[in-house]
Formats: C-alpha cells, structure tokens, sequence
C-alpha cells in the first residue's frame, strides 16, 4: 500500500450523548460523577456533565483504526483534551498523514476533533500506524 | 505539589485480564466494530488496563492529584503488540514527570503494562493537571 504524505483522513461527524457518556462509564469503570451527575458537574463550576476525554479519544480512535484497517496496525496514539466536551456537541473529526517512514513500514498521522463552534476539544493528536502489506489485508 | 524528588516513584502493580465481555462492552460503548467484526481490542481499551494502577497514584496525598477539579490533559498510547483477548496483564504505575506553569501544576503519570511471560505489551502516558487553590 502506498500511502501519500497529505493524505486526508475523514472527517466524520459524530454527536456525543448523554446515554453514550453513560455506558463509557459502564464499560470503561470511570464513574466520575462529573460524567454522570449534573448536581456534581455544576457545583464543580462545569455547568452540568462532561463527557470522558478518554470518550472522546477512543471516537478519534475509531477513525485512526477504519482508515489503517485493523486496531492491531496502531503503533502509537495520543491525544491532548483541549475543551469539554457535552453531550449534545456535534465533533468534526479529522486528520491526515503527516510523514510516511517507508522503511519502517510506518504512517505517522495527525489528528484532531472540533466541536460544533470550531473549538478544538482534541488537539495535538497523533498516530503511528504500520502501512498494509501484499501479504495481509 | 510541585516536588520533583517523586519522579521516578512507583506504585503497586495491578493485574488485569483481559476478558471478551469487558472488550464487546467498551467496544460498544464506544461504537468501534473493530471487535464484532475482527475480534480486535480497541485501541484505547488501555485505559481500562491502567485504571487500577494508576489509582494509588491518583490518590497519592504526597503527589497532590486528589483533587475534584483534576483534568486529564493528555494520554498517549505506545504498543508492543495489541492487546488480545485472554491477556493476563501486570500494569504498574511510575511518576514520570512533575511540574508546574503558572498556577497549574502537571503531574505525569506512566503505566507500564507486560504480560504473563513479561514481554511488554503498551506503555500509556496520563498527563493530570490540578490548579493552585485560591
């Protein structure tokens, strides 16, 4: 496979719920209240929940893994929380290659996600992921 | 909380298996087909491998990240290999950072992860950060 360096990756647009927020707490064992109580949240100054930065993450993540095909392709991920995010906030979610390493078989990419008023809530986002093979699909 | 003499700290080490349930539910939750349809783990269900790890580093009084208002500035994922279905993983919680910019202090935290023959598996980097108190 060869990739191109400037290559666009997505963007897809995905609306973060309240009952989306509630099972990443289910699954993910992070019962923060601030996720999950508005009395919290608002006491806290937030103004009622948050979603899980790492909620969020994992969405950017689902676009780095349809793009290379496979999660077992991720070499490296990471992500800086830049903005809250709330349930009801539409996410634009983005990124392209930055650099191709052939030699190492590598992509590095870098990504970001945006809410509805163009604030970025994930910024500095960057993946390193092996290209595709002709011996693997 | 700035002191930098806990760099370099480490933790009780946690273990953790991986089961296919505790995956189809992240899964879900995050709507990733990566494990319905390859049977693959998502790539940040790390988190939920570190989480018990890094608890005692998250409530260390000498670290100073116990605060109500602590926010997840960063995280950053290094793998070995994927994480699998079946794993057997030993996470173990280090200080890798402490520093402060103006009146937020960083505290960054590294989980180390190694399965049962002690191959390392990922490496994840949680940046926390709490504000000075008024």
């Amino acid at each position: 496979m060869s990739v191109e360096v400037g290559t666009e990756i997505g963007p897809v647009t995905i609306l973060v719920t309240r009952d989306q927020v509630a099972r990443y707490a289910q699954a993910s064992g992070d019962h923060n209240p601030l996720h999950l109580d508005d009395e919290v949240a608002r006491s806290a100054g937030l103004g009622g929940i948050i979603a899980h930065g790492m909620l969020t993450m994992a969405l950017m993540g689902r676009l780095v893994t349809e793009w290379c095909g496979r999660a077992d392709r991720v070499r490296s991920y990471g992500v800086r929380f830049s903005h809250v995010v709330r349930p009801g906030d539409q996410l634009t979610i983005r990124g392209r290659v930055a650099s191709v390493d052939e030699a190492g078989g590598v992509a590095h990419l870098e990504l970001s996600a945006e809410n509805q008023d163009g604030t970025f809530v994930l910024s500095n986002g960057k993946a390193t992921v092996a290209m595709k093979t002709r011996s693997d699909g | 909380m700035v002191n930098t003499a806990l760099v370099g700290k480490s933790y009780q080490p946690s273990v953790h298996e991986v089961t296919a349930e505790a995956v189809e539910a992240f899964a879900q939750a995050v709507g990733d087909p990566c494990y319905s349809e390859r049977g693959e783990v998502p790539i940040t269900f790390g988190t939920v491998v570190a989480t018990d790890a890094l608890r005692p580093a998250l409530h260390d009084p000498e670290l100073g990240l116990d605060a109500t208002g602590r926010v997840h500035g960063g995280q950053e994922f290094e793998f070995n290999r994927p994480i699998r279905v079946g794993d057997r993983l030993t996470a173990i919680a280090h200080v890798e950072d402490v520093y402060k910019k103006r009146s937020l202090n960083f505290g960054v935290l590294r989980v180390e992860v190694h399965d049962r023959s002690g191959e390392p598996v990922f490496s994840v980097r949680s940046t926390m950060i709490v504000r000075d108190q008024q």
